[in-house]
């Protein structure tokens, strides 16, 4: 490990979440890599969680979301805030790590993505004829830095586990880290309400990360089981899409890959990254 | 690069298929048309970077399993799903390589130029196998090969033959019961230092018109062609250079 | 009616929920949360199955815990051609069963590797793909042969519960690093298997995508929802 401890490094000064907080009993311990440094998690028989370094240097540690984060640098914010996280009524899934042999960039440039739905999600996220991705807006929020993407509309055949049929649902992106997005879509049962599915991404490398999903959803009707199993279906799907991406790194030069409007956040993302000096996983020059 | 590779046996795709192919150190989709014609180009879809060898053929376009990009035979790309009403501008392409058939191969090229080293002969499909050893040791095998390893094939002096057809195309004579057989074998560079055998056969031109190899004598030469490749990735299995007794030895 | 203790990512449960499609055999499918939850190593699933194992088919007092088990019962009772499982000839039902038992050294090998590529259970990954190479090579041999007969399918000139047993692992195992190149006959029989009339995929098994006669049904469904 090289000591680049004093640097300023976007990758290393990030909080990511590195595992499950409910799986981590007192007593228990978990190794893993985040951004290429092993580390070790442990929650004390207290129930606090701690967090260091192969050298023994204890890492900061956060508890929310369900999952535990931390950082291998000294992140200058607090984790971002998803105020829908303690609303009454909303049922809180972790659906658990997912590895893939990509880019974490890549990975969350995917999830911000609606028009491979029919192809990747057939008849589920989405379905030809209905391929259509209608103009939305894309905007970066100055007070968190965050890219936002609003008013998207896609017809969906079976939009989430608790919808029957199709119908035309609204989405909103958020991306509140360079490896976390957020996605707030219509919530069939309560009108008005937005369902909130998360990928937080922990890279392991640049071109290897664990994802874990989480959700906070109002669903009265479904089981957990059923809850994770719909999410872990729609991921899984966009895994071998994610591992035959080529190059691996998410490229930043915009003369790599060709956007359509379509991809109007995908832009957003990759220039907000440029922006931030956030290159891990990342591909700056064109090959 | 200007060599042409024999990637496929012709009759291993078929119309509307899409396989991957690797030459050299370039990743290639190679695909066919659902009236026949033959592509091959970069693995990679300009828009997202996506195996194009993942997507699938409508007519005479390959669609890109990501997004649905579809992309003509030229690879000029012709219609964006999430945009139904939009014609896509002519520079969004696919890089485009060299594609042939011929004698019963699929042959592709990086630079296009030339022609594959191989007469079109017409010849018969058996099947392709990969090989864990280098195409220089392949071919030299297959150089020195002959068919002694069923019964129905006469081993011994004078009854089998040699002919480099290509670089890379050996023609094995020999005699199958009590007719000419003429063994036609391919090698593919595989990424890893492996390499592919295509292999196809050609009853001879005496015997008339025929419909192609029966069954029994294509199952007799893919039976071969394993036994080949076992004592090639067996070395130490062997004495010595891999020889027809030797095979008649073992196989008691 | 047939309840399926389900796991939407396991390769062994989409056998159950293949065969139920294409025999167009109706079923309740119950999901068990097998990961992250381990809910398969708790005290009321291993009431259900002591081995702790999915996929679970339950009809009436009929317990079965074993897929090419459950896959025998499925053809056995919703197949009344009783080609999926050829029960008056015994050479064709005996290489079903050997395929049958082919099919457990796929799920050994391709099936360990995906699940240690994908949700990082701990295995000796590179022995896992190797064995999986093994078992790709000797089917290769035996579907190129079949070919030479004309015969797209495992066993003779039709499809089988052979076909459902092997088909998933192989179907996944670039999941768990093992690529489908090397093998040109595997890739011609996972095409022949995805045309059956009532296949289904699961995550990451793709769909052909030919083109869809039910276009304008699709359009139907739109205006009404809308």
């Amino acid at each position: 490990m090289s000591e680049t401890v004093e640097k300023k490094d976007p990758a290393r000064d990030e909080w990511y979440a590195v595992g499950i907080s409910a799986d981590l009993r007192p007593g228990e311990a978990r190794e893993t890599i985040l951004v290429g440094e092993p580390i070790d998690i442990r929650r004390e028989p207290g129930g606090a969680v701690i967090v260091s370094k192969s050298d023994g240097r204890a890492c900061p540690v956060r508890e929310r979301y369900g999952h535990v984060w931390t950082s291998i640098g000294a992140p200058d914010h607090d984790l971002f805030a998803i105020p829908e996280a303690d609303q009454e009524g909303r049922v809180l899934v972790d659906v658990g790590a997912v590895r893939v042999r990509c880019s974490p960039l890549r990975a969350v440039e995917n999830f911000l993505d609606i028009a491979h739905f029919p192809y990747v999600h057939t008849d589920i996220l989405g379905a030809e004829p209905q391929t259509e991705v209608v103009p939305y807006k894309v905007h970066v929020e100055e007070a968190g830095d965050e890219v936002w993407a609003t008013k998207v509309k896609f017809f969906q055949p079976q939009a989430a586990k608790s919808a029957e049929g199709g119908i035309v649902t609204d989405y909103k992106y958020r991306v509140p880290a360079p490896t976390t997005a957020i996605l707030y879509k219509t919530c069939p049962p309560r009108p008005g309400e937005w369902d909130v599915i998360t990928i937080f991404v922990q890279p392991i490398a640049e071109d290897l990360c664990d994802v874990w999903p989480w959700m906070a959803l109002f669903d009265e009707d479904n089981s957990l089981a059923e809850l994770i199993h719909f999410q872990q279906m729609i991921f899984l799907q966009d895994r071998s899409i994610l591992e035959n991406q080529v190059p691996k790194l998410l490229p930043l030069d915009p003369k790599m890959e060709i956007p359509t409007r379509a991809d109007m956040t995908s832009v957003a993302y990759r220039r907000w990254l440029k922006r931030r000096g956030m290159t891990y996983g990342a591909q700056t020059a064109a090959a | 690069m200007s060599k042409w590779v024999p990637v496929a046996l012709a009759d291993g795709l078929k119309p509307g298929g899409v396989m991957r192919a690797v030459v050299g150190d370039q990743d290639l989709v190679v695909w066919r048309t659902t009236a026949g014609a033959v592509n091959a180009w970069n693995n990679r879809c300009p828009h997202r970077g996506m195996r194009l060898s993942f997507g699938f053929v409508r007519g005479d376009r390959l669609a890109c399993l990501y997004h649905g990009w579809q992309f003509g035979a030229d690879s000029v790309c012709r219609y964006i799903p999430a945009h139904p009403d939009l014609e896509p501008p002519a520079t969004i392409t696919a890089t485009v390589y060299g594609a042939r058939e011929r004698g019963g191969l699929i042959w592709v090229s990086l630079s296009g130029e030339g022609e594959p080293d191989m007469p079109d002969i017409a010849v018969h499909p058996v099947r392709s196998l990969a090989v864990d050893v280098a195409p220089g040791d392949l071919l030299a095998a297959l150089r020195g090969a002959c068919f002694p390893v069923s019964e129905t094939w006469q081993a011994g002096s004078g009854t089998f033959s040699h002919e480099d057809l290509g670089e890379a195309v050996v023609a094995i004579d020999g005699v199958d019961g009590d007719a000419r057989c003429r063994l036609v074998a391919a090698v593919q560079p595989l990424p890893d230092g492996r390499a592919m055998l295509h292999l196809l056969v050609d009853e001879g031109p005496d015997d008339g018109p025929h419909d192609g190899p029966a069954a029994a004598l294509k199952l007799r030469l893919s039976d071969w062609a394993e036994r080949l490749r076992w004592f090639l990735e067996n070395p130490q299995a062997t004495s010595a250079s891999w020889t027809p007794v030797l095979v008649e030895e073992r196989a008691a | 009616m047939l309840k399926l203790y389900d796991y939407v990512l396991s390769g062994s449960a989409y056998k159950a929920r293949l065969m139920m499609a294409i025999l167009g055999a109706p079923y309740e499918a119950v999901p068990v949360d097998f990961y992250p939850g381990n809910e398969h190593r708790q005290p009321d699933f291993l009431d259900l199955n002591p081995a702790g194992t999915l996929p679970v088919l339950v009809d009436g007092d009929l317990v079965l815990t074993d897929s090419a088990a459950i896959l025998t019962y499925l053809a056995g009772k919703h197949d009344p051609p009783g080609t999926w499982l050829p029960a008056g000839d015994p050479a064709r039902l005996a290489q079903v069963v050997q395929w049958l038992a082919f099919s457990q050294s796929l799920t050994a090998t391709a099936g360990a590797a995906r699940l240690h590529d994908m949700i990082n259970r701990p295995l000796d990954v590179e022995a896992a793909r190797a064995g999986a190479h093994r078992a790709f090579r000797e089917l290769e041999r035996h579907l190129t042969a079949q070919a030479f007969d004309g015969n797209a399918f495992l066993v003779a000139d039709q499809p089988t519960i052979a076909d459902i047993a092997c088909f998933p692992y192989v179907a996944l195992s670039p999941d768990g690093g093992i690529a489908h190149d090397d093998y040109p006959a595997i890739r011609g029989w996972l095409d022949a298997v995805k045309r059956l009339p009532g296949f289904i995929e699961m995550p990451g098994i793709h769909a052909l995508h030919e083109v869809r006669e039910t276009e304008p049904g699709v359009v139907a469904m739109a205006a009404e929802a809308g």
